[in-house]
């Protein structure tokens, strides 16, 4: 008995050994129901030929590596049962992952090539930089040529660092969302205390001065706080709409490609100026650069800063806390758009852009293209809409979906209807151990604690293009 | 004779077996990937299918003038000194009480302080990280409640973020090394605290004068414990806590490392630096262990 016992158990501790082994990604639910179609229809095909020319019956499959994050997988498990139904040959692989950005990293490394990827180049896993540095993109530019996607997507979306990273004309990164970044707030707050948002710096930093030392609903409260513990890029979205207003789109794109002295003009300062006068004149939150995001934007909930910049994504992703209640009624978010200096100047919203992409190496490219394309097809953007609330930068797309789309959400992008133009772009990609993004930004918190002046911010932002100019990563 | 000599053989091959799989799993899974990373170190690469190139000791020309990566140096040698210092104080003295203070709750004692070394590290990073939130946490809360105008900025102000990570480090580590220490102690014969007590020790000479150099090698096996523990728990603790800001001033080598390997995609230089942090340990531990040899025996 014992001695049974005992194999017994050693066997449980070996057949445990194996618990570690992963297996390959499952496949997804909309896989089998597509393959029996695929069967029946099959038959049908002669009578039921798909719209477009390009199905040729021989069965294709198409690997798909998806970014898991605070959209999760809704959208895909519907836009590929919806495409499989124009081809019907096409069966997906949809690996859905938080960690894919890793995944994909090293099974490339074995070899294992997914043909169709969606991880945003902010992805902490480097998955879209690595994969820019290593030249291993498709080209994508006959996709946007196509007649079905050309002027189809918005200007401006497909001439940036984010998509064309060689800088060569060449579109290797898809814009597949987009959002109108700007400053949240309690909409109920301000509806019933009567507050008017300001509109231009003078009326910000006034309202500022006027909620200083009162009381608002029982609270002291602070005009503004940002995601300066852990993410003071945040400050992109006031930061670099305003010195695009100021210094041109042409300007921006130089500082941001590294030219030399991009940053030393009269512009720049003004802008760095004003985000220093946020530190020096008590509007922030106190110790707001040792707060992680989820508590700046936690803070406007419960009402100890009444403005966090942010985008869109801040409905779902702060969906289950709650807010203050103003005279008993629920919290609502507000959007507003960057303050101006001055009303006539040229007016613009951050866009922060998710980007989808081929591996040039995958095994069917031509395939993915296709899906690419799709995506963009008013089907698919109203799927897109209903299941994550993010929509691509399709002109027309925003009326399209307007009945889905949170309203909240959606008065967002109405922003760009209301003269505001959207800047899409960063810091160009470059081979270097310098993260110019990290080091940009990290100033802000300095700047803004009076540790450093403009100056020391304007001379850092020049060095640091200085050091990584002859590092950017051009097409081979 | 040569039956003997035939056994002896046998013996000797069964022992090879056994050694065997455990020498083949060291040789792939240890010793292969540490050869790589000393050569990748020497090639400029993305960490993904695009080229090698060869550049030699340019990575180590680069890293050493880079000032991130003199800070992360900095921020780690400060958290192996500091980190060390204290919990071994700490552990000495709880293990000392615990051990020869002949407590009733002796046994409570034990589990309580060992407890956080059960918890898992992100646990224990995500309860400092809240517990010292400058604007929502417990700790400015109390400190305003005290009567602070302006509490610090735990986690905005360089001067101030590396000491919490600090605090987290030793709060998880002395439970473990106490435990170590108290084994050590219990071996020690009770006769020997008897005739100190004769001849009129108080608790304090005893400590240093019969305890502390009995446990002496128990305390210098620690020692490179605590050297590597520190080395790789600081990186776990920052990427929970803070993953490296303010600028750089909470960045330590392997967190430095994991931020150019992966987000950076500068695999090489990467590996560059994990080649210092190896040498840096090594030459570290050597170093501990010379500098506490005793000359007796």
């Amino acid at each position: 008995m014992k001695k049974v016992l005992s194999l017994l158990l050693t066997a449980v501790m070996l057949i445990t050994m194996l618990a570690g082994c992963s297996g390959k990604p499952e496949e997804s639910t909309a896989a089998p129901t597509t393959k029996a179609e695929t069967e029946t229809t099959a038959k049908g095909a002669e009578t039921e030929a798909p719209t477009t020319a390009e199905a040729t019956g021989d069965p294709v499959t198409l690997n798909l590596a998806i970014f898991k994050g605070g959209y999760g997988d809704a959208f895909w498990v519907a836009v590929t049962e919806a495409f499989t139904k124009q081809y019907p040959n096409v069966t997906f692989n949809i690996d859905c992952d938080p960690s894919i950005g890793e995944k994909v990293n090293s099974s490339m490394l074995a070899g294992d090539v997914p043909d169709f990827i969606y991880c945003p180049s902010s992805n902490p896993s480097g998955l879209a930089q690595r994969l820019i540095k290593d030249q291993a993109l498709a080209d994508l530019t006959d996709v946007f040529e196509t007649a079905e996607l050309k002027g189809k997507i918005l200007d401006g979306f497909l001439d940036t660092s984010l998509s064309q990273p060689y800088g060569d004309g060449k579109v290797y990164l898809a814009p597949l969302y987009y959002t109108a970044n700007g400053l949240f707030y309690n909409a109920t707050l301000f509806e019933e205390e009567g507050m008017k948002v300001p509109a231009s710096w003078d009326e910000f930093f006034a309202l500022g001065d006027e909620i200083k030392d009162k009381e608002i609903q029982g609270q002291k409260r602070a005009l503004f706080t940002y995601q300066g513990g852990n993410a003071p890029g945040y400050m992109e979205t006031v930061i670099v709409p305003l010195i695009v207003s100021q210094i041109g789109v042409k300007g921006m794109d130089d500082c941001f490609t590294y030219v030399e002295g991009a940053w030393n003009n009269d512009g720049v300062r003004k802008v760095f100026e004003t985000v220093a006068k946020l530190g020096s004149g008590g509007y922030l939150l106190e110790n707001t650069t040792g707060i992680d995001h989820t508590t700046a934007q936690t803070a406007v909930m419960n009402g100890s800063a009444l403005f966090v910049p942010c985008g869109s994504w801040i409905v779902g992703e702060m969906a289950e806390i709650k807010g203050e209640e103003i005279n008993g009624k629920a919290f609502e978010w507000g959007y507003a758009p960057i303050p101006y200096y001055n009303a006539s100047d040229d007016k613009y919203l951050m866009s922060s852009v998710e980007e989808v992409y081929i591996p040039a190496a995958a095994e069917n490219v031509d395939m993915a293209k296709e899906f690419l394309k799709f995506l963009y097809s008013e089907e698919a953007i109203k799927l897109n809409a209903q299941t994550t609330g993010g929509i691509p930068p399709v002109v027309g797309a925003t009326s399209l979906v307007a009945d889905v789309l949170d309203p909240l959400v959606l008065s967002t992008f109405q922003a760009f209807e209301e003269g505001y133009m959207p800047y899409i772009g960063g810091f160009a990609a470059v081979d270097s151990e310098i993260v110019p993004k990290k080091e940009f930004y990290g100033h802000v918190n300095s700047v803004v604690d009076g540790k450093e002046t403009v100056d020391d911010w304007i001379a850092a932002s020049d060095k640091i293009s200085d050091d990584v100019r002859d590092s950017l990563v051009t097409a081979e | 004779m040569k039956g003997l000599a035939g056994r002896k053989k046998k013996e000797k091959m069964f022992l090879a077996c056994c050694v065997a799989p455990a020498l083949i799993g060291f040789c792939i899974f240890i010793l292969y990937p540490a050869i790589q990373v000393f050569r990748m170190s020497l090639y400029k690469w993305s960490g993904g299918t695009g080229k090698k190139t060869f550049i030699g000791l340019d990575n180590f020309t680069t890293l050493f003038a880079n000032k991130s990566f003199q800070l992360a140096f900095r921020n780690t040698v400060f958290l192996m000194v500091f980190v060390t210092i204290v919990t071994m104080a700490f552990s000495l003295f709880f293990a000392a009480v615990i051990s020869r203070g002949k407590l009733k709750e002796g046994n409570f004692y034990r589990v309580v302080l060992f407890f956080p070394n059960v918890l898992s590290i992100v646990v224990i990073g995500i309860i400092f990280k809240n517990l010292f939130n400058p604007v929502t946490g417990i700790v400015n809360s109390a400190l305003k409640g005290l009567g602070m105008v302006s509490p610090p900025n735990w986690f905005g102000d360089s001067r101030y973020v590396l000491w919490v990570i600090a605090l987290a480090m030793i709060w998880q580590a002395v439970g473990y090394y106490m435990v170590m220490y108290i084994a050590g102690m219990d071996g020690i014969s009770p006769e020997l605290y008897e005739v100190s007590d004769l001849e009129g020790a108080n608790r304090l000479q005893e400590f240093f004068k019969i305890t502390l150099p009995l446990i002496w090698p128990t305390v210098r096996t620690t020692l490179v414990f605590f050297i590597l523990s520190t080395m790789n728990m600081s990186f776990q603790f920052v990427t929970v806590m803070t993953n490296g800001e303010p600028q750089g001033a909470s960045e330590v080598l392997l967190s430095y490392v994991n931020l150019q390997a992966f987000s950076n995609a500068n695999f090489g230089y990467a590996m560059s630096v994990s080649v210092v942090v190896f040498l840096f340990s090594f030459v570290l531990a050597i170093l501990a262990q010379v500098l506490t040899a005793r000359k007796d025996k």
